[in-house]
């Protein structure tokens, strides 16, 4: 077969972001190279100001409504991919901010460690914009690299790093195998791995494509960590350096779901009678038990990675709902998950960045230390469990209303029950920062960045919450191609 | 201009001091209190401004404003008050300015406490002006969250909780249900989550509702009658669900275990928003929400109401009779005395609904009186045990004599509003539920008991020397709030015309229609 490869520079135009931070990356790269004694913040620096620079391209690309496909159909370019290219972008952003004091920790590799992050949210980028179950493997795997090793970053310092590292990478390629068996059971009933073919193929619903689209779920709800694929998640959050883990939470996650969003609503919405058990399940798993066991944590990191595997759990009820609505839903709620998780992680680094302690009995006082951390945490915990004004309360009304139109009344039940339960546990880490008595009453020095980056997830918070309607829009507008799924 | 925003400015203004209060500095006391006081001022005179200006004349909803929000759901920004909520905006505001100056004094964190207590009766006033599901329950639930910071940084123990000495187990996993411990902690805690619990029920009855008339809003005008588009079922269904989910924060009987228990460990102030208008919020949205969206369910399940109200009267009665802490003694009849309120909406006519109302108001004034006066005496000696007080009317002749008007009021004497309310409560049911009229009766003569039996403790008798240093309320900060609210009372009371007219011009759509519905029931049932 004769494969040639004819690419013209409109083409190269759609994937502009990634090459832009193809280069960027070479740049910071053989500067630390070239020039080790440059500082490693300058790197980090030019790195922010690049990444601000493929923001700009993305929201200009959203603008003019660019679209089209590369590499024979590999490769898509549309709304829904730069909206979770923006979020990507925005993420690795926020995390190299909050690096910048943390990097103090790191004894070796310094400049590496931006570019490490860089090379993950590339392979990002292209998960957004997978469109064939190869490329949808090769990018997940692409993603992961990077952060096999930023997880292990601290194994000079910190041997719950290293462990985190090596479980991360034993997992991850399990489930990468189980995965690329699903996909070679696809592509034998099918023919195909291309998302537009297998849907044009119109495949009947087989033991091998049952079986085969049940292991590539399996590899995309470990990505996400939904219950029962989370074990992984609470040590590497845990273990990894606190910038990674916030990165970790968000960034992967977000990228997972434009996959998911295109495996589950587009190529395989014929069979939505039978993949909506899977999400059912899955959801109502996610939270319940998340929820449950995060009551006993002790650890404020691990705290958040079960908060975080229950609001996927959330996430999963828009899913499950199946719609053109369900799906805008999951792009409101990821947008109110990356302000409010991101910022919580940001006052937890701050916090062990002085403690050098993830302890919830050391934030004891932190209201007297540090009164406008504690607010800020307040704000975010609070979001996170669904209090008005703040941005998750409207993201969970949104998912349960699109999940209360397909008629999920029970899984909504199960979503409002676990309001309730998530309130418990947040709560008890608002006691501890308000009711509590600080141990030590040394204030808190917060540095300029760590400041913006709290303010700005502040403001993030509230502003989804009370004037939610551009973000909404926009979401719907991204979700432009599953118009087809109306509802009931 | 002033006329088009005036809801919004009654909403808005406390949280414009909220705001402001945010970025002052809060070192400096005397700023902080200004700007509490200022803004809560602003929503008092407006909300005085509006009980005026109200015309009972046209009845209806007035002042409305809408602004699109999020149009793809069915929410709008809808505000807009009739009849029934312009008394519980004025009693939202007035408790609010008088809690500003009775919590003076507080100076640990002070500027937290308010931003918190401004967030608390703003959240307040919005769910009585809001017209839109979404923003009602969005306003009920931001009213929930601020009680668990207020009572946890600001509260106090209460009996219990200082024998216990095994912090380890105060502050575990399993303290949630440990009811032998009354710590602010804990009080907080089960407060804060028995009414997040009741939200919820409430919201999956929003839900079904938004979803079962399929009309794709949120908006309580359209969404009222399309009852019959629902099968009786789930019509029932529905409304318990509202019912339930909303008088958990009345309280009801029997979900008013969080009641007594958050009101003792709150302080002052927060105890008199939360028993004067924050329990309202349920009576309120019943009303809002069941009686406007479900007349004819209304109708066939009163008598649920008409029952359980029963029990709180006289169980609230009969346990505050038996209290020893001051505040829990008060709590326990605020829960007895929302069950007048209950009583008056289950008969269902114009007088007994009129009242229920008003008594609404009234009791608003009677119980934030008592409540500011439980905490002033427990500010001048820290402790809440009557048997350990008494004598202090030498020491405190002002507060003793606004004491006897909080009896005088709280019992439903003539000459304070109070006493039209629970009058026109127990005429209006006489006829319906006479059997629950008459245990009521006895219900008031167990309030005047326990009452009585509290001034005494406090006020007569011989004075532990100990008390010598308590001093009476200074002359303008402390007295204030007791002026404004006792002036209110007796106002109301001796005045009522007024007042009647513009909750009667409120109620009536409402029985209008529960009327309406009963006889296409009765015509269907026939025929």
């Amino acid at each position: 077969m004769e494969f040639t490869l004819s690419i013209s520079a409109s083409d190269l135009l759609l994937m502009l972001p990634e090459l832009l931070l193809t280069g960027l990356l070479c740049l910071v790269l053989s500067l630390d190279f070239i020039v080790p004694r440059m500082s490693k913040h300058a790197l980090a620096w030019l790195s922010i100001a690049g990444l601000g620079g493929i923001l700009v391209a993305l929201v200009w690309m959203f603008a003019s409504g660019l679209q089209g496909t590369l590499f024979k159909g590999m490769f898509v370019l549309d709304a829904l991919a730069i909206f979770f290219k923006i979020v990507v972008v925005l993420t690795m952003m926020l995390v190299l901010l909050v690096s910048l004091d943390y990097l103090k920790r790191i004894a070796l590799f310094r400049g590496e460690y931006t570019v490490m992050i860089m090379l993950a949210g590339l392979g990002m980028l292209f998960m957004a914009s997978a469109n064939d179950l190869l490329s949808m493997f090769i990018t997940i795997e692409f993603a992961t690299f990077g952060f096999y090793i930023l997880v292990a970053y601290l194994r000079e310092e910190d041997l719950r790093s290293s462990e985190a590292g090596l479980k991360f990478f034993v997992l991850s390629v399990f489930t990468a195998a189980i995965m690329m068996f699903g996909i070679s059971l696809i592509y034998g009933e099918t023919g195909t791995i291309i998302f537009p073919e297998l849907v044009a193929s119109r495949p009947m619903l087989t033991g091998g494509l049952v079986i085969g689209f049940l292991f590539v779920a399996v590899g995309l709800g470990f990505k996400i960590g939904a219950v029962p694929f989370h074990n992984w998640i609470p040590d590497i959050y845990q273990g990894a350096p606190t910038p990674i883990t916030a990165f970790l939470s968000i960034a992967p996650k977000a990228a997972a779901f434009a996959i998911i969003l295109r495996v589950f609503f587009s190529t395989f919405a014929q069979f939505k009678p039978e993949w909506v058990w899977l999400l059912i399940g899955m959801a109502a798993l996610s939270m319940t038990y998340a929820n449950i066991v995060a009551i006993a944590q002790k650890d404020i990191k691990r705290l958040l990675a079960y908060s975080g595997v229950a609001q996927i759990g959330n996430i999963l009820i828009g899913l499950a709902a199946g719609t053109k609505m369900g799906g805008d839903s999951v792009l409101f709620y990821l947008l109110t998950y990356l302000v409010a998780n991101f910022g919580a992680f940001a006052v937890v680094i701050v916090f062990s960045n002085l403690t050098g302690s993830d302890r919830i009995d050391d934030y004891s006082g932190l209201a007297r230390r540090a009164p406008f951390l504690a607010a800020a945490m307040l704000v975010f915990l609070l979001s996170l469990a669904g209090v008005p004004p703040l941005a998750g309360f409207i993201a969970k009304i949104y998912v349960f209303t699109a999940a209360m139109h397909e008629g999920l009344i029970p899984l909504v039940i199960i979503g409002l029950v676990n309001i309730i339960i998530s309130m418990y546990y947040y709560l008890v880490v608002v006691k501890k920062m308000y009711i509590g008595e600080p141990t030590d009453r040394r204030p808190i020095p917060v540095s300029a960045p760590m400041k913006a980056v709290v303010y700005a997830s502040v403001a993030g918070t509230l502003l989804l919450g009370i004037y939610p309607k551009p973000f909404i829009e926009w979401a719907v507008a991204s979700t432009a191609i599953f118009s087809h799924l109306v509802g009931l | 201009m002033i006329e088009h925003h005036l809801l919004s400015i009654i909403l808005f203004a406390p949280i414009a001091g909220a705001v402001l209060l945010i970025f002052a500095p809060g070192e400096r006391l005397t700023l902080v209190r200004t700007i509490a006081a200022v803004s809560s001022g602003v929503s008092f005179l407006a909300s005085l401004y509006l009980l005026y200006a109200f015309d009972y004349t046209r009845g209806g909803f007035q002042y409305l404003e809408q602004y699109e929000w999020a149009s793809n759901l069915g929410i709008s920004f809808f505000l807009g008050v009739d009849g029934i909520s312009v008394p519980l905006v004025l009693a939202s505001s007035v408790l609010l300015f008088a809690g500003v100056f009775v919590s003076w004094h507080i100076e640990d964190r002070a500027r937290e406490f308010y931003v918190f207590l401004l967030i608390l009766a703003s959240a307040t006033i919005g769910v009585y002006v809001s017209l839109d599901l979404f923003f009602l329950y969005f306003f009920y639930e931001m009213s929930v969250l601020p009680m668990y910071p207020l009572l946890g940084v600001w509260g106090s123990h209460t009996k219990g909780y200082l024998e216990m000495k095994d912090t380890a187990k105060r502050d575990s996993v399993g303290f949630i249900f440990n009811f032998a411990s009354n710590s602010k902690e804990y009080a907080a805690m089960k407060l804060t989550l028995f009414l997040s619990a009741g939200a919820v029920v409430a919201l999956l009855g929003i839900f079904l509702v938004y979803v079962g008339t399929g009309l794709n809003t949120f908006n309580l005008l359209e969404l009222a009658g399309h009852e019959q588009q629902f099968s009786p079922f789930m019509r029932s269904a529905i409304w318990i669900l509202l019912f339930f989910g909303f008088a958990s924060i009345a309280p009801l009987w029997p979900m008013h275990s969080w009641s007594p228990v958050g009101h003792a460990a709150a302080p002052a102030a927060v105890s008199m928003l939360h028993a004067g208008v924050l329990m309202k919020l349920g009576h309120f949205s019943i009303i809002r929400v069941g009686y406007w969206l479900f007349p004819q369910t209304t109708k066939e399940w009163a008598i649920l109401i008409a029952i359980l109200c029963v029990f709180s009267i006289i169980y609230g009665g009969l346990v505050a009779f038996f209290q020893r802490d001051t505040k829990y003694v008060i709590g326990y009849s605020s829960s007895s005395h929302m069950g007048y309120i209950f009583l008056g909406m289950a008969a269902l006519n114009m007088i007994s609904m009129t009242g229920a109302v008003l008594y609404m108001f009234a009791h608003a004034l009677a119980t934030g009186m008592l409540f500011a006066m439980a905490g002033f005496v427990y500010d001048q000696t820290h402790t809440r045990d009557i048997p350990s007080l008494g004598g202090l009317g030498k020491q405190m002749p002002f507060i003793m004599g606004a004491f006897v008007i909080a009896v005088i009021a709280s019992v439903g004497l003539p000459g304070t509003v109070n006493f039209i309310g629970e009058l026109m409560i127990l005429a209006g049911s006489w006829d319906q539920y006479p059997v629950q009229v008459v245990i009521a009766v006895v219900g008031i003569a167990i309030t005047l008991a326990y009452l009585l039996r509290m001034f005494m403790g406090l006020f007569l008798g011989e004075m532990d020397p100990k008390w010598v240093h308590a001093h009476d309320a200074s002359p303008v900060i402390d007295r204030l709030p007791l002026l404004i609210m006792i002036t209110g009372s007796l106002y109301f009371g001796l005045n009522p015309t007024q007042f009647i007219q513009v909750i009667s011009s409120g109620v009536q759509p409402i029985l209008e229609q529960i009327q309406a519905a009963g006889q296409i029931a009765s015509i269907g049932g026939g025929g």
